[in-house]
């Protein structure tokens, strides 16, 4: 159940999940297809302003489209586009180039990727805070796929650059694709970056950057609740028709305990997610209610994905099964939400005396 | 903070804060829910309350309450979480009461309500039995009619406020020919009835709690809250009254920070173990609270929660036990230091907060709670 919505937000979710289930079942064609379509009911710049081709709404809206797609198991590079063409727009001095980029997202012809540093690679430098030096170096996890442009915070002798590094100008790198992402190693070559491709420098980059971060890791909470949900009543709708023992095993209270785990781990992680999207929306502080968003939502998905596996057995692990669509696309995104130890570790850092007034 | 108050409603609750950082004492801190010491502070804080108004603020006009809704009494009850404001009253304010409101007859309500507003009231739960506990459909105190009268017999258990409480919200079997759940009705009984004995039960939180025994107590009927052998229903919606337990998400919270601050003082906030622990606690707590804000934003709306409330108390079933074994992990063997010893952490409360980790029983410890979402949320079937 989708809380706090308005009149059109409840219409705009009806709205994605019929779209949502009519791409469910059109899952054979390419890719890009599911991507047009998106574009074509104006979802792909859903934050962009007018005049670059969007809808002019906010991080909640995508969020709704979000949670639709995920719950269909639709994943694509949505989240990151969104929170990138969010920031891009926002920002003052952004050139011709960003908003010829910006309309080609509106239209569904381009998509953004948004460098992250290599989650089994500590020591990656994409991070604002990262390894200094004018070149860009290191391994860099684009989650998606297939995209024109990825953007990342570089530092250049101390300073924060946001980069919008089109994938074209990186002949001959090693960009190796998964289903949910890629990633670029361009550690052993390095190269200047051209300066049309920098956005912003300094504290704008850096907020910006931080901002977008904020965005896409709502979003893909976001997702992962949709695909959370989805889980809970595949689970729950076998547990249904399943005899052992002579009874249903949704009679049994091992069974019906763990659904009601994923029950209420999807409607707290629901209700955190939205809050955050929210005050996102609002331009408010955001630090303290998308850390325990993101710290919640990635511990409901996995149980939610290990507890439905228990319940579904073998049945479950036969890759035609759409649970093995849900474990490719989830786990990606747990893994981008960074460690539990890391989501924890933000969350703690939040904690001041008397934040609640 | 949730995203949705309105302007006034924010006003409510920074005029709720200026309110409670007056008159704020450092023996509010003092855990031991019902020593002597405590009850006055609550006998004192709940004159507070009244005089301001926000003592039965969510009750109608019309009743003497304030008139306030929902929200605002949501408001009101996390901030007495998170202050750790003492209380006094037992169950009148958030249970008995709004029962009242919606079952009583006028005399009853104007014998009562006035009573529980003014702080003179001060009301138990007779619901819990020595065989009926999770199963509390199973209870076996009865009332019989007898000419304009009920006599009850029968034991309750584990009674809160049973002590000290001048007045008992009963449940008693009344038909034992119907359905055990249908049998069942509710009574406002007055506890200085000859007849009926209490015997205090010491627990591991330093609370008394009350065996209280009636043997053939004669009562009028006019004692009977709501329709004869219904009780069973009136009890599940007087119980939703009081479920959204915002005090106790915000109680862990305030909690939780004072843990950061004294690790913070004394080096231990650098361990990323402690942060860990501490963070993951905290998302827990947030999930915790927004579950307890939807059942207000539904009673808000007229609905009468009923798995939505369940929710919320498995939420806080499942923080609890978390939370003291955190403690015992951030803190080790300091945190078994207790209060009126120098080395005893935060005043004594880590080494408490220890103890309440096992007090998880009320209403239904985890698996019955997790029974009750079953049935009523995910509506699953029995064997």
């Amino acid at each position: 159940m989708l809380t706090h919505l308005d009149e059109t937000q409840a219409m705009l979710r009806d709205a994605a999940r019929g779209f949502c289930v009519e791409q469910e079942g059109r899952r054979a064609a390419p890719r890009q297809a599911l991507w047009t379509a998106l574009a074509g009911m104006g979802w792909t710049g859903v934050t962009l302003p007018a005049a670059l081709g969007g809808s002019e709404s906010t991080p909640v809206e995508a969020g709704v489209i979000a949670f639709e797609m995920g719950r269909r198991a639709l994943f694509t590079s949505y989240p990151e586009t969104v929170a990138l063409g969010t920031v891009l727009a926002e920002a003052d001095t952004r050139n011709a180039a960003t908003d010829a980029l910006l309309e080609h997202v509106a239209v569904g012809e381009a998509e953004l990727l948004m460098g992250q540093r290599e989650a089994l690679s500590p020591g990656a430098s994409s991070e604002a805070g990262g390894a200094s030096g004018p070149l860009i170096d290191g391994r860099i996890v684009l989650p998606g796929g297939a995209a024109q442009a990825f953007v990342a915070v570089f530092r250049d002798q101390g300073q924060p650059l946001l980069l919008m590094v089109p994938l074209r100008a990186l002949p001959g790198t090693d960009l190796k694709t998964t289903a949910r992402t890629a990633a670029i190693a361009v550690s052993e070559r390095g190269f200047e970056p051209d300066p049309a491709w920098i956005v912003l420098k300094g504290a704008a980059a850096a907020h910006a950057w931080h901002r977008a971060r904020q965005i896409v890791n709502a979003l893909y909470c976001a997702e992962l609740v949709g695909a959370t949900r989805r889980l809970h009543e595949i689970a729950f709708d076998y547990a249904m028709i399943r005899s052992q023992f002579g009874h249903l095993i949704a009679t049994y209270q091992a069974v019906q305990h763990a659904l009601v785990d994923t029950f209420a781990a999807a409607e707290a992680a629901e209700l955190l997610t939205f809050r955050a999207l929210n005050v996102l929306a609002s331009g408010a502080a955001a630090e303290p209610v998308v850390h325990p968003a993101v710290a919640f939502v990635r511990e409901a998905a996995w149980t939610t994905l290990m507890k439905a596996y228990d319940i579904l057995g073998g049945v479950g692990f036969i890759e035609e099964h759409p649970i093995s669509l849900y474990t490719r696309g989830m786990v990606p995104i747990v893994t981008l939400l960074g460690s539990a130890q890391s989501c924890n570790e933000a969350v703690a850092d939040t904690i001041r005396k008397g934040h609640w007034f | 903070m949730y995203t949705e108050f309105t302007q006034e409603q924010q006003a409510f609750r920074r005029e709720v804060i200026a309110a409670f950082q007056d008159a704020r004492k450092p023996e509010w801190l003092s855990l031991d829910l019902e020593c002597p010491e405590y009850l006055q502070l609550g006998r004192e804080m709940d004159r507070t309350l009244i005089e301001r108004g926000w003592y039965a603020m969510h009750w109608p006009k019309e009743y003497g309450g304030g008139g306030g809704d929902h929200v605002h009494s949501a408001i009101l009850r996390e901030l007495e979480g998170y202050f750790k404001v003492p209380t006094y009253g037992g169950h009148g304010r958030y249970i008995v009461g709004p029962a009242l409101v919606e079952f009583g007859t006028t005399e009853q309500k104007q014998r009562y309500l006035p009573r529980i507003i003014n702080g003179e009231l001060v009301i138990c739960l007779g619901f819990t039995e020595p065989n009926a506990g999770s199963d509390l459909a199973a209870m076996e105190a009865k009332a019989v009619k007898s000419g304009s009268d009920f006599i009850i017999s029968g034991s309750k258990l584990y009674i809160t406020y049973g002590e000290y409480a001048n007045s008992m919200l009963l449940a008693a079997r009344t038909d034992p020919s119907l359905p055990k759940h249908k049998g069942v009705s509710l009574f406002l009984v007055d506890m200085d009835i000859p007849g009926i004995t209490r015997s205090p039960l010491d627990c591991l939180t330093g609370h008394r709690i009350s065996e209280v025994h009636f043997d053939d107590v004669r009562i009028p009927e006019s004692c009977l809250l709501g329709t004869l052998n219904q009780g069973f229903y009136h009890m599940a919606v007087a119980l939703n009254f009081e479920r959204s337990g915002l005090d106790w998400p915000a109680r862990y919270m305030s909690m939780l920070e004072d843990v950061v601050e004294h690790c913070r003082a004394m080096g231990q906030w650098s361990s990323s173990r402690v942060r860990e622990i501490v963070g993951n606690l905290a998302a827990q707590i947030e999930a915790w609270r927004m579950i307890c804000w939807r059942v207000v934003h539904l009673q808000a709306r007229g609905q009468v929660p009923s798995w939505e409330a369940s929710l919320a108390q498995f939420y806080r079933k499942d923080v609890n036990p978390q939370f003291g074994r955190a403690l015992l992990e951030i803190f080790g063997a300091d945190a078994l230091v207790e209060r009126g010893d120098a080395r005893a952490l935060l005043g004594g409360r880590v080494e408490w907060y220890l103890r309440e980790t096992f007090n998880n029983h009320g209403q239904g410890g985890r698996f019955v709670t997790r029974n009750v979402v079953a049935r009523r949320g995910l509506r699953l079937p029995g064997k």
